[in-house]
């Protein structure tokens, strides 16, 4: 794996009473794209203005380069970020918001017109300097707020649910591009979201979080595929949870027949949740399946549809390209790697 | 029925109330131009009063008084305001609510109440009475109005804009200095025009506090009402004094109004270049 750019080691941060972010160990590495991704008020802001230098840690470490980060106030950091509601400067035009850091930096005047410039460019407003902020619509402060930080050149950049005030067509433009500009600038992003398709599209690696703590870290597919536990199969995607028992000799018991499996993980006799997508299952004719359920609803859903069965007293979904009919019985396949055991949580 | 009425009578009403409201300015703005130094008769028209303002020597002294504690006044409770009211912004909710009741007492207090403390306040100092006691209290009795016109302002910024300039480099105080005061510029005018206007007018809180023979233009009209001295300048000068207080309530509302309708033409105009940019 490449360079080690942060470490979060035991990280806390308590409001008063209110245990916001608990114990959390991350390691961040350079030119990675790592998302955090949790439900509101799981703490992803909190970890952000930490790492920022907007919030004192209330216990823990973090380091950047192997320096403690906590000791150089914010705006120091060699970090940027990209606010959930922009924060642009109001009394600033366009040109003005973007070369803000670089005036700091006391840059002479060629150099500050040549890095907006580019920056504007790759936020493809280019012509838009003169433009008061107020003139332009959600889209595009969205991009003047990107950049602003990048002109900076930080090593990271972090993104606040960047994306939230867009509309969907917008909103997956802008994560295509904003992906694109991870690849082109080569630095960390920590992307925050509690959306788990943009988490999926976007990532390297995504950090799933709850009240606080750290749930799974993983690829996209590891998280997607072989999600830990209830939350998280339930959080990322849709998926069926089925309750268990583990038969060892990686063969699980559920719906009153025997599946084979590939985790073995577990003690012989252990109650397991089972995931199954809604894409794994196969519809077959009742013979053929171990398990049995009645249709009890169809939607289409465009290139799919999405079956609501009942088997055993459970509601599945499953999604299948061709539709039988409300009431019929019909049998469900899966193959042993589409299932997927958990602990119970 | 009676709606009718009330309706039928709306606009009388709202002449008279007007006539009532305007009538003694209007009448100290004839007198201002009356030939004769007497109130009860009108013997002609002339500006005179208007150019012998300055040449008599009392009333310019406390003309150039008021404004001098005026200005200073204006100047030192508008920064101290400004800052009172950042500071009251960054508080948690809670003790925002205190701090915000505490800076709206003075504001309800009735003035003789607040001259007279003031008064005793600054002997229990063992204060000289004078220039120094009376802008002190200027500035006491200003500040609540510009905590009020710029915190309004402040709570509509997004909270993130302090954090936001120290992301992008400022230290704590330039990030105050070069974002969060020019963003709530029209606020500070706001509350700076309000100290303005509240200084040169009020009477009795600088009645209280002065001394020395040190007085103000009010203080000075008190004293001469009804002596054979008194110029008919003061009329012309009371006559200007509400001209600016006009000018600058006026220019107050035209901001406000302003500042509206550039919101709405902005979000017009932004909507439009969303079409052009999107369809390109
Ligand atoms: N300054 C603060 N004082 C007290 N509590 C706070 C403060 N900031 C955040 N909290 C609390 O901490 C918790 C986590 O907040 P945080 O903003 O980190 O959530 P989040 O994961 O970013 O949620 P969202 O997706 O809604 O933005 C919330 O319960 C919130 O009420
Ligand atoms: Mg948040």
């Amino acid at each position: 794996m490449a360079e080690k750019l942060i470490e979060l080691k035991n990280l806390t941060k308590r409001f008063d009473d209110n245990l916001v972010v608990d114990r959390i160990s991350l390691d961040i590495y350079k030119n990675q794209f790592i998302t955090l991704l949790g439900p509101s008020g799981c703490g992803k802001t909190t970890i952000l203005r930490m790492i920022a230098g907007f919030e004192e840690i209330t216990d823990g470490q973090i380091y950047f380069e192997g320096k403690d980060l906590t000791k150089i106030p914010a705006n120091e950091r060699e970090i940027n970020t990209v606010f959930q509601n922009y924060a642009l400067f109001p009394h600033l035009n366009v040109y003005e918001n973007i070369a803000f850091g670089l005036r700091l930096k006391k840059l002479d005047q060629s150099e500050i017109s040549d890095r907006v410039a580019r920056s504007l460019s790759m936020v493809k407003l280019i012509g838009y300097g003169k433009r008061s902020i107020e003139a332009l619509s959600g889209g595009q402060q969205q991009r003047v707020a990107l950049a602003r930080a990048i002109v900076n050149r930080p090593k990271v950049l972090l993104l606040d649910e960047p994306l939230s005030a867009l509309d969907l067509k917008l909103r997956q433009d802008m994560q295509y591009e904003i992906k694109d500009m991870q690849h082109q600038l080569g630095i960390t992003f920590i992307f925050v979201t509690h959306d788990q398709e943009e988490a999926l599209t976007m990532s390297d690696r995504i950090v799933v979080l709850n009240e606080g703590k750290i749930l799974q870290t993983g690829s996209p597919e590891d998280v997607y595929n072989e999600p830990v536990n209830r939350f998280v199969a339930s959080f990322i995607g849709e998926s069926n949870i089925i309750p268990g028992i583990y038969c060892g000799n990686r063969v699980v018991e559920f719906f009153k027949a025997r599946f084979d499996c590939v985790d073995d993980h577990f003690e012989t006799g252990e109650k397991v949740d089972v995931v199954i997508r809604p894409e794994d299952f196969e519809v077959v004719v009742v013979q053929e399946g171990k398990i049995t359920g009645k249709v009890a609803d169809i939607v289409f859903k465009g290139v799919h549809y999405e079956l609501c069965v009942m088997a055993n007293g459970q509601e599945l979904i499953v999604h299948t390209l061709k539709s039988p009919n409300i009431g019929d019985i019909i049998g469900l396949k899966v193959d042993k790697f589409e299932i997927h055991l958990m602990k119970v949580s | 029925m009676i709606v009718k009425i009330l309706k039928a009578c709306r606009l009388p009403l709202l002449v008279i109330t007007f006539l009532i409201m305007y009538f003694p300015l209007i009448i100290i703005g004839i007198l201002s131009v009356n030939k004769s130094s007497y109130a009860h008769a009108f013997k002609g028209f002339t500006w005179q009063w208007y150019t012998e303002i300055f040449s008599e020597a009392t009333l310019r002294t406390a003309i150039i008084n008021t404004l001098t504690v005026a200005i200073l006044a204006t100047i030192i409770s508008t920064a101290l305001g400004t800052l009172i009211a950042i500071g009251i912004q960054a508080l948690r909710p809670k003790e925002k609510k205190r701090l915000l009741m505490l800076n709206n007492i003075p504001l309800i207090n009735p003035d003789i109440v607040t001259g007279l403390s003031l008064m005793i306040v600054f002997s229990f100092l063992h204060l000289r009475f004078g220039i120094t006691t009376m802008l002190a209290a200027h500035i006491f009795f200003s500040i609540p109005f510009v905590v009020l016109s710029v915190l309004p302002k402040l709570q509509s910024l997004d909270k993130d804009l302090y954090y936001a300039a120290l992301d992008l480099g400022c230290t704590p105080m330039s990030a105050v200095l070069k974002v969060i005061i020019p963003a709530i510029k029209s606020g500070i005018i706001t509350g700076a025009l309000i100290a303005f206007t509240m200084s040169i007018d009020d009477f009795v809180i600088s009645y209280f506090t002065t001394g020395n023979g040190f007085s103000n233009f009010s203080i000075w009209l008190y004293a001469r009402l009804g002596r054979k001295s008194f110029s008919p300048a003061a009329y012309a000068y009371n006559t200007c004094i509400t001209m600016v207080t006009f000018v600058i309530l006026m220019a107050i509302n035209i901001k406000s109004i302003k500042s509206k309708k550039g919101r709405i033409l902005n979000e017009k105009n932004s909507s439009c270049i969303d079409n052009t940019t999107y369809s390109s």
